[in-house]
């Protein structure tokens, strides 16, 4: 090499150098400083979020405390909306979010906490808009924003509260099925299941579905009068049992790491409990004789693994977990027409409270192995849901009227 | 000619592990941030030398793989359940043996090559066992990741050659493996890049080989190369891979066929493949090249125009303790 190109050499390098140099200088950065619950198998999902996702990262929930930066670099914004998500299978267990500054010539800092039981303030009741004919509400983060998005079923095609309209009709479980740290949901159309927004499509169509950690991976549940369906995301599709589902919830309900499932129909409870070749009936798990149309698997007792509420024709009646996957019965309520089970913590006591979605929708506050202690009523309702509308890391109550209002509920 | 050398020998589990990638913007890494002028000083001349020392280190050797946690600690539990398997089938103890790789293929991340290994491992448990339904299953995924595998169960038992060999034939119909042929892979020590790798395969046993190829694949892609080779004495084919463009790893095997198509013998696996290290032109000195140069530069002028700003008193901002550290946001 001659003296002139190595010259000419330098030179370049001197000006990566200067820019390398200079680049290190002066930055506006937003440092996060993150507390996460170590929950065992579950992940946390971190996401940056300014009109567009601009980052994401999983991390195993043990290993997520600690301190991350966010450069500036040369964006004029001068706030930056970050969200954490503590996630085990396709559900979401904790969360919390924040909006940050960049320092003007420096770092400045956001804190955010991550727990299952964290401290927030309630949204004050707050309309959030109107979907005349809606007949179904899911939340569900799919922009990675912090903020629960909410989904509705309409008979004129499924849409996000004030939306357009998509060809599907149903809402039916939300998750991440694509392992990108961001909210997917599963509607129905006429020829299948797809995961929105992305429109990938999962399997033939059915009338419930459920994401649910298989332990190598995400698995599907599907439940109709047909039966109940199981398999892995990327898999071939299996009968469970060829008893007509109505209703169909996933959750770990013995502590191994792996989703159990649990199915209700006129013919009864069955619970399949998961395990290294998917999941396998327990026989005798349910209480005897119990059936239903609607069921909800929420942590009544806060012993942290989910009881059992079933709604038949009559009543509600709910069975407490012993923390092996069998359940035993407990308690039952009188309520007629109940079209929908719902956890959601109104009191604030880290622990599931039942929300009854019938024609006087109330709310049961569950207390100690799973006694109802009190209940409150909301008023005729076509469904709730529990979702974080303001992103501050608390679930609020939302409901959804027969007028097609929708609004947040505060006692 | 290429000068005989051995090549490296495929063993089964010992593959590439994946170095997991964050889902972060890529970032520069930055310097720690220091309080005084005296701080700031010693950490941009830490940083420089640093960075010379690793440009002298990359002139020498290729980089040695980054940390890989999660898929190395779920590939080093694959390879316990492994080991224990294989060691328990060499004690006879059946049972034992299926049980340890009915583990293995439990555990999430199991690589293909692992899949390969236990399957045949369970495989050749049941034919002992005279689990036959069992067996033929377990031979039906070995196929299913590789129909012409050829199986290696320790104690050479015919009668476990006999049953696979049998099941081949109904389930792999261009297979006509013959343990009498055996294919010897001659490669260089490594490969340098730009330049093309001659390949020798020499061919033992009955001369039923009509055609040989080799397939060829840097480590960071999926697709294969075919390379047909020449027939260049009896016994023996020739041919060149092509000139890999990179430094890394080149996978490589070679596979013989009769005059009807059929697979009749193999060097080296799809799973389990030939690796050919790749190394820079070795035949430019180190201080005629224009990168080292440039390295130079780079470390000159970062440490001075470094000691400038920390001089002037400018802020950096701390490197985070969750990866990737720091994060640069784009530009919308």
């Amino acid at each position: 090499m001659s003296w002139t190109r190595r010259r000419a050499s330098f030179g370049v390098a001197a000006w990566l150098g200067a820019l390398l140099a200079t680049g290190c200088g002066d930055e506006r950065a937003l440092v996060l400083r993150l507390e996460t619950e170590a929950v065992a198998e579950a992940s946390l999902c971190l996401t940056a979020f300014d009109q567009e996702l601009l980052f994401s990262e999983r991390y195993a929930a043990a290993d997520a405390t600690g301190t991350l930066t966010f450069l500036a670099g040369d964006r004029t914004d001068e706030t930056l909306r970050v969200a954490a998500r503590l996630r085990r299978g396709g559900r979401v267990l904790a969360q919390a979010a924040g909006e940050g500054r960049f320092g003007a010539g420096g770092s400045s800092e956001l804190r955010l906490r991550v727990a299952r039981c964290a401290e927030t303030t309630a949204l004050p009741e707050t309309p959030l808009g109107t979907s005349v004919g809606a007949t179904g509400l899911l939340a569900a983060d799919t922009d990675g924003d912090g903020r629960d998005e909410l989904w509705l079923s309409h008979p004129e095609g499924v849409r996000v509260l004030g939306g357009s309209a998509s060809s599907a009709t149903r809402v039916l479980g939300v998750g991440d099925s694509d392992d990108d740290c961001l909210d997917d949901v599963l509607v129905a159309d006429a020829t299948g299941l797809l995961a929105l927004p992305g429109g990938e499509r999962l399997t033939a169509s059915a009338e419930l579905a459920v994401l649910a950690d298989a332990g190598r991976g995400l698995g599907l549940a599907t439940g109709d009068a047909d039966g109940l369906r199981w398999g892995l995301l990327d898999g071939v599709m299996r009968s469970l049992t060829g008893q007509p589902v109505r209703d169909l919830a996933a959750a770990d309900l013995d502590g191994d790491g792996v989703d159990d499932l649990v199915a209700v129909g006129e013919g009864g409870v069955a619970v399949f409990l998961g395990g290294p070749a998917g999941p396998v009936a327990a026989v005798g798990a349910a209480p005897t004789g119990w059936a239903g149309q609607r069921l909800a698997l929420l942590d009544l007792d806060g012993d942290g693994v989910d009881d059992l509420a079933i709604a038949d024709e009559t009543r509600v009646r709910m069975a407490r977990n012993r923390g092996d996957g069998l359940f035993e019965a407990r308690d039952e309520l009188a309520i007629e027409g109940v079209r929908a089970l719902r956890a959601f913590d109104a009191d604030g006591d880290c622990r599931d409270d039942l929300v009854v979605v019938a024609d006087e929708t109330r709310i049961h506050l569950g207390g100690e192995d799973a006694r109802v202690t009190a209940g409150s009523s909301l008023g005729a309702l076509v469904d709730v849901v529990a979702a974080d509308v303001d992103g501050d890391g608390r679930r609020e109550l939302v409901l959804l009227d027969a007028e097609g209002q929708v609004r947040t509920w505060s006692e | 000619m290429p000068v005989p050398v051995p090549v490296p020998v495929p063993v089964h589990g010992a593959v590439p592990v994946p170095v997991p990638v964050h889902g972060a913007v890529p970032t520069p890494a930055a310097p720690v941030p220091a309080r005084t002028l005296a701080r700031r000083l010693g950490a941009y001349l830490t940083f420089a030398a640093a960075l010379f020392a690793s440009t002298l280190t990359f002139a020498q050797e290729p980089a040695a793989e980054g940390p890989a946690d999660a898929p190395v600690s779920a590939s080093r539990e694959v390879e316990r359940h492994l080991e224990d398997g294989r060691r328990l089938y060499r004690e006879l103890d059946f049972p034992g043996s299926v049980d340890a790789m009915r583990r293995a293929l439990n555990v999430p991340g199991v690589s293909a090559a692992q899949r390969l290994e236990a399957w045949e491992y369970l495989g050749a448990a049941y034919v002992v066992l005279d689990r036959e339904a069992e067996a033929e299953a377990a031979f039906r995924e070995v196929f299913a990741l590789d129909p012409y595998h050829r199986v290696r169960e320790p104690s050479g038992s015919p009668k476990i050659e006999r049953f696979v060999e049998a099941l081949r034939r109904q389930v792999v119909s261009d297979a006509a493996l013959d343990p009498e042929v055996e294919l010897r892979a001659l490669l260089p020590a490594a490969a340098r890049v730009d330049r093309p790798v001659p390949l020798r395969v020499e061919v033992e046993g009955p001369p039923s080989v009509a055609s040989v190829e080799a397939r060829v694949r840097p480590d960071d892609e999926r697709e294969w190369r075919s390379v047909p080779l020449e027939r260049v004495e009896e016994g023996a084919f020739e041919g060149e891979l092509p000139a890999p463009a990179n430094r890394g790893n080149l996978e490589v095997y070679a596979e013989a066929r009769d005059a009807r198509g059929r697979v009749v013998s193999r060097a080296g696996e799809p799973l389990v493949p030939l690796v050919l290290p790749v190394r820079e032109r070795d035949d430019v000195p180190l201080r005629r090249r224009p990168w080292v140069w440039v390295a130079v530069g780079v470390v000159v002028v970062a440490a001075t125009v470094g000691i400038a700003v920390a001089a002037a008193g400018r802020e950096t901002a701390p490197n985070g303790t969750l990866p990737p550290g720091q994060v640069t946001l784009p530009l919308r």
